[in-house]
């Protein structure tokens, strides 16, 4: 007897079998390429990362073979393995048996051990130079994957550091600086080639860059805050969040005094608060429209912003800053009824009744961001928001040559959706080079396999990443949120349920008969044949 | 690759290598003490380890049921033909208990009926009411249950993770290296104290699904230099009627002519008809194992055999098909190849148990003492993996092995936890971590060598056919162990590996290779029959010449063989019958019908 077949249509991947198998006759094969589905978290994954695959490398330790699958869908590992907002682990099958998998924890643990790795220089293998306007996370995607490629790519950044949003807007104790760096520093070694100090319409012209690149693609995020006409705004001690935040990374704001209050209930206003916290406010308040639970900054932010200490005031609006001598003395709060309008929209009510007085010494306000309209050509159109226009498939402008993607295009989002748009983009851009269709056989969204039965899948607890002890916080910058060590990452690897992988014989001379994968399966996908194969006397190798 | 460790360095406190039922049992019970434990396997625990043989039956004795030690101990030492360890013996019999009460709280479930355990109750069969009883787990729930226990109380489970070397420093283990079978990544765990679990040593025989078991922990222990003992004794020599008529049609009819219906479980065959209604005495140990007597009827040229049951009154067999139900996987092998089971009064079982197998609770690592320590500071061993010689030249009976298995288990860990409670920390220095370290990849540098496929056929050769290790002569071990030999010195150092699937293989195949010149060595050095030791040059029993353990253990590169005596108060009455002492026949002792014995056979 051995093991003659596992069927493709039946099995569903739980992996079963090979753990049944004492020997090595089964793995899995989670590449499953001739299905053309992906398993739920990849579909939910903006940059389309292989969780399954390299979870399932990660599981039998080839941490190695793991990168590369990273690798080939991220050029940032470790910073979305830090910053992501992980939509693959609201989608994970794993929900239906008890929590999700904690890819997030998993994908810094793989990308962490890699962090001091020297990227080998890529090989150019096409002449056409391509130009990146914008060291964002989009700009630095779009670089990697085309430098990956093969094509020559400088990077156009219009201020003095690189990174964008990465190093203005995220604080320090999300992403460490040194992360950061050496992120920047591998794709540096790849061979691409970053011209920071040099803004694209200001200092150079679009039309100009076009005359020496081949093509453009356009990632300038967006740069300004929106504003909030109200009374007040105008006092000294009033500013702007993604300015207080460029200021304190760029260490032009060292310091921060008496009572803050921080409008605004997103993640940059999260991050403006905590970030007030550690440069010795002496105490930090919230005040946002919507309730704690339908805020939009994520829950484990708000979280970490509540055990830190600040006191979010929920269900208010910002009437006027109240001044005194011409510095911000106080806000006054009026009760919001409603934020949205039946159709979804962004359209808070108030009631005028119930108005509240807070003190302040420093008002800070972070209620959204916008693309600054003097950094895009005049030659691209935009839309009424003032994002560029573009080709939903391709992030072509309507200026041909030239791409665009990343919040300049999309509006706020996040790393890890900029980090698909340049993707999406370098593949237009390579396309456009050869002189390909542009779109052709690029469709927005695989299928979904079928999800695998919860049931008989034994319930194992999420393994948290640890943090900083909030005591240890106070006055630094240290990194709050903490990486897996490998027992934890081996336990928690094992909880990835392979979803829509299929086992495959692998080793058929270790069979030994025994039964039990056949026994286990409980697809019955699994047959096992009661003739013994007595193979011929081996040659010596 | 920078940034990424290759090899994966772990410091723990106790290591266990394997993860079966004596494994989980000692990874517990050292965890219980507070201590950082790693338990490594080389498939994945929880399943690995319960095997065909594993299939939940558990020796039961309880005093309070009135079971008395006195009579078990002697019915004990009758059907293991006086080797057995009796102190062994009672330490896992008064543990039986204890163990079971762990189980039980840990959530394993057993088989009850009319609100009793249940289980093979000797009784049935007319043996007194006191004897032998077992009780039965779940067979394939309790392990994932146990994998639960350790991982909830924080015992570092690693599956897949084959280890190969033990290291050493200033004579005391200190821990082992060893590899990830599938992704092929270097572990170094450094310990206090090490705990074999390996289970027991067989050679991968074609119909036998125990392939896992090599004999890894013994040859790790041999090579760090433990003594190992019970290598002579078969633990079985059995034939599936499958194997047979395959082997058949492969042409290899040297072997067999005929058709040989296995014996797993003896209890109903003792009083079955069939060929051993031949014999004047009993020819099969009432509660031992399987034994030589079917291999030597066909090597008398007498097959097809099979098991006469027709004389088990119909009471009886609905209690046996109940029973044989209940050994979930070997029921599902008969069921897979349309075997009836209980066909025309004779009872034919396809899950053979092939020769050469290791006889449990019998073969294995030396200890020294009853709490499992092997002579090496910080090396412990458990289970199949140690030789409490509880099972003598004979093994002992149904649940005896998982008895064992507990209480070995329980006992090596709670040992290993103290000594590295208390063991100043050792540290394996450069030179010694490298040597392991060279060891262990040793198949995936070579670029030049044998493939670990064709190597171990040759080991098959002279280890699986019967006459080599199931009806013995001096004649031909002496050819098969100049074969080991070559094979050890010559083809061994020189197995290759393509990839970690066959790195696997290559050292598997490397302890199978030891295990098969220790095997013949054995059986070549103890010039008498016993148990299911059977010499054809040397058919009988000799009192009180051979009442000694045979042991081996390296001696600078070679073999060295020794014997240790068995305590004169556990010896046999001398001044009794050769009969009353032995009543289970061996082969070339009288039969009634005077059909004779094998002709220039050897």
């Amino acid at each position: 007897m051995s093991i003659e077949l596992v069927d493709r249509e039946l099995c569903n991947g739980c992996g079963i079998c090979v753990t049944a198998c004492p020997l090595d006759v089964i793995r899995l094969d989670t590449l499953a390429a001739d299905k053309g589905e992906y398993p739920s978290c990849r579909r939910a994954c903006p940059a389309g990362v292989d969780m399954r695959s390299y979870l399932y490398l990660l599981r039998d330790g080839m941490i190695e073979e793991a990168m590369e699958v990273l690798r080939d869908a991220l050029p940032l590992p470790a910073i979305t393995g830090r910053v992501c907002p992980h939509p693959c682990e609201s989608e994970c099958s794993r929900n239906e048996v008890d929590e999700a998998v904690n890819i997030n924890a998993l994908e810094r643990f793989v990308a962490d051990r890699w962090l001091d790795e020297k990227a080998e220089p890529v090989p150019q293998v096409y002449a056409a130079k391509v130009a990146v306007v914008g060291s964002g996370p989009a700009g630095l995607a779009c670089a990697y994957f085309l430098s990956r490629m093969g094509y020559p790519v400088t990077v156009f950044e219009a201020r003095p550091v690189l990174g964008g949003m990465l190093r203005l807007g995220i604080p320090e104790y999300r992403l460490p600086r040194t992360v950061l760096d050496t992120q920047l520093g591998y794709i540096g070694r790849m061979g691409v080639e970053f011209k920071s100090g040099i803004a694209v319409g200001r200092d150079v012209t679009l039309e100009a860059v076009q005359k020496e690149y081949a093509a453009v693609f356009y990632a300038v995020g967006n740069q300004s805050s929106r504003r909030l006409e109200i009374d007040g705004v105008g006092l000294g001690g009033v500013s702007w969040g993604l300015d207080f935040l460029a200021g304190v990374n760029l260490k032009r704001v060292t310091g921060v005094k008496g009572r803050v209050v921080v409008i605004g209930g997103g993640n940059v206003a999260v991050d403006v608060a905590l970030t007030a916290l550690r440069l010795g406010a002496e105490s930090v308040e919230m005040v946002c429209l919507e309730s704690v639970g339908t805020m939009p900054a994520f829950k484990e932010e708000i979280d970490q912003a509540v055990e830190e200490g600040v006191r979010i005031y929920d269900g208010w609006g910002p009437k006027r800053i109240l001044g005194a001598g011409g510095e911000a003395a106080g806000v006054e709060l009026v009760r919001c009824t409603c934020v949205y309008d039946g159709r979804g929209r962004f359209r808070p009510t108030y009631d005028e009744r119930l108005t509240k007085t807070i003190g302040a010494d420093a008002v800070i306000l972070a209620v959204g961001q916008t693309v600054d309209p003097a950094s895009i050509p005049e030659k691209l159109k935009t839309t009424a928001g003032g994002t560029i226009q573009v080709d939903p498939v391709t992030l072509e402008t309507t200026c041909p040559g030239v791409f665009a993607g990343g919040d300049v295009v999309s509006g706020p989002a996040s790393v890890v959706e900029a980090v698909a748009a340049g993707r999406r983009a370098s593949t237009s851009i390579d396309r456009c080079l050869k002189k390909q269709d542009l779109k052709g056989g690029r469709r927005l969204l695989p299928k979904r396999v079928k999800r695998p039965p919860k049931e008989g899948v034994e319930s194992v607890a999420r393994n948290a990443a640890p943090v900083l002890a909030a005591g240890q916080r106070a006055g630094n910058f240290k990194e709050v949120k903490l990486g897996f060590d490998e027992d934890t990452a081996d336990l928690e690897v094992q909880r990835c349920m392979t979803c829509g992988s299929r086992a495959v014989i692998s080793y058929v001379d270790d069979c030994m008969l025994c039964l039990y994968c056949e026994q286990d399966c409980p697809q019955t996908a699994i047959y096992v044949s009661p003739e013994k194969k007595v193979l011929p006397l081996m040659p010596w190798r | 690759m920078s940034g990424w460790d290759t090899e994966r360095h772990i410091v723990t406190d106790v290591l266990v290598i394997g993860g079966g039922m004596a494994g989980l049992f000692a990874a517990i019970k050292a965890r219980e003490r507070g201590l950082d434990v790693t338990l490594t396997d080389k498939a994945y625990v929880g399943k690995a380890g319960s095997t065909h043989y594993a299939e939940g039956d558990v020796l039961f004795f309880r005093e309070s049921r009135g079971h008395k030690l006195a009579e078990w101990l002697d019915i004990i030492s009758k059907r293991c033909e006086y080797l057995n360890n009796r102190e062994w013996d009672e330490v896992c019999l008064m543990e039986a208990e204890d163990r079971y009460n762990d189980l039980v709280s840990w959530g394993v479930q057993f088989y009850e009926k009319n609100g009793e355990l249940y289980g093979w109750d000797t009784s049935a069969v007319g043996a007194p009411p006191s004897a032998y009883q077992d009780i039965t787990m779940r067979a394939r729930k309790y392990a994932p249950t146990l994998r639960r226990v350790a991982l909830e109380r924080g015992v570092r489970v690693l599956d897949n993770i084959m280890m190969v070397e033990l290291l050493k420093q200033s004579g005391a283990v200190v821990g082992a290296v060893g590899f990830h079978v599938r992704g092929g990544r270097l572990f170094v765990i450094e310990s206090k104290a090490t705990v074999i679990a390996t289970g027991a040593a067989n050679f991968k025989s074609e119909t036998y699904p125990t392939h896992f078991w090599t004999g890894d922990g013994e040859a790790m222990a041999y090579r760090a230099g433990a003594e190992i003992t019970g290598k002579e004794f078969a633990g079985g020599v059995t034939y599936s009627r499958r194997e047979i008529e395959q082997r058949q049609r492969a042409g290899r009819r040297e072997e067999f002519s005929g058709e040989i219906i296995e014996s797993s479980y003896s209890h109903p065959f003792a009083l079955g008809g069939g060929f051993s209604g031949w014999y004047t005495r009993p020819t099969l140990n009432a509660e031992g194992g399987p034994v030589i007597m079917p291999a030597w009827e066909a090597h008398c040229g007498r097959a097809p055999l099979y098991f006469d049951t027709e004389e088990i009154p119909p009471k009886k067999w609905e209690w046996l098909r109940e029973y044989f139900k209940r050994i979930e996987v070997a029921w599902a092998q008969a069921d897979k190849i349309g075997l009836d089971v209980f066909r025309g009064g004779k009872i034919r079982w396809p899950s053979s148990r092939v020769a050469p197998g290791s006889l449990f609770a019998g073969t294995g690592i030396w200890p020294v003492d009853t709490h499992c320590a092997t002579g090496l500071p910080g090396l412990y061993a458990a289970g199949n993996a140690c030789a409490t010689r509880g099972s003598g030249a004979m093994y002992a009976g149904m649940g005896f092995a998982m008895n064992h298995a507990m209480v070995t288990g329980a006992r090596a860990g709670s040992a290993a936890g103290e000594y590295a409670s208390r063991a100043a920390k050792v540290v394996a220095d450069a030179a010694e971590l490298q040597r392991a370290k060279s060891l262990v990849r040793a198949p995936l540098e070579r670029t030049g060598g044998f493939g670990p496929a064709w190597v171990t056929q040759i080991v098959q050769s002279i280890t699986v056919p019967y006459f080599y290790l199931g009806v013995k002569h001096g004649d031909r071990l002496r050819a098969a162990i100049s074969i080991a030999e070559f094979v050890n010195r010559h083809l061994v150092p020189r197995l290759m590996a393509a990839d970690p699937h066959e790195w696997r293989l290559a050292h598997e195949t490397r302890n199978m290779a030891l295990g098969a010149e220790m095997r013949l060595k054995a059986s070549l050095f103890r010039t008498e029959s016993r148990g299911d030791h059977f010499r054809e040059d040397y058919p009988r029993r000799e009192d009180p010449t051979w009442l000694v353990w045979v042991k081996l253990r390296d001696e600078e590169g070679g073999m060295k063989l020794y014997t240790e005596p068995v305590p004169e108060e556990w010896w046999p009455d001398l001044t009794k019958s050769y009969e009353e002492k032995y009543p289970a026949m061996l082969p070339m002792e009288e039969r009634e019908s005077s059909s004779g014995g094998a002709d220039d056979v050897h």
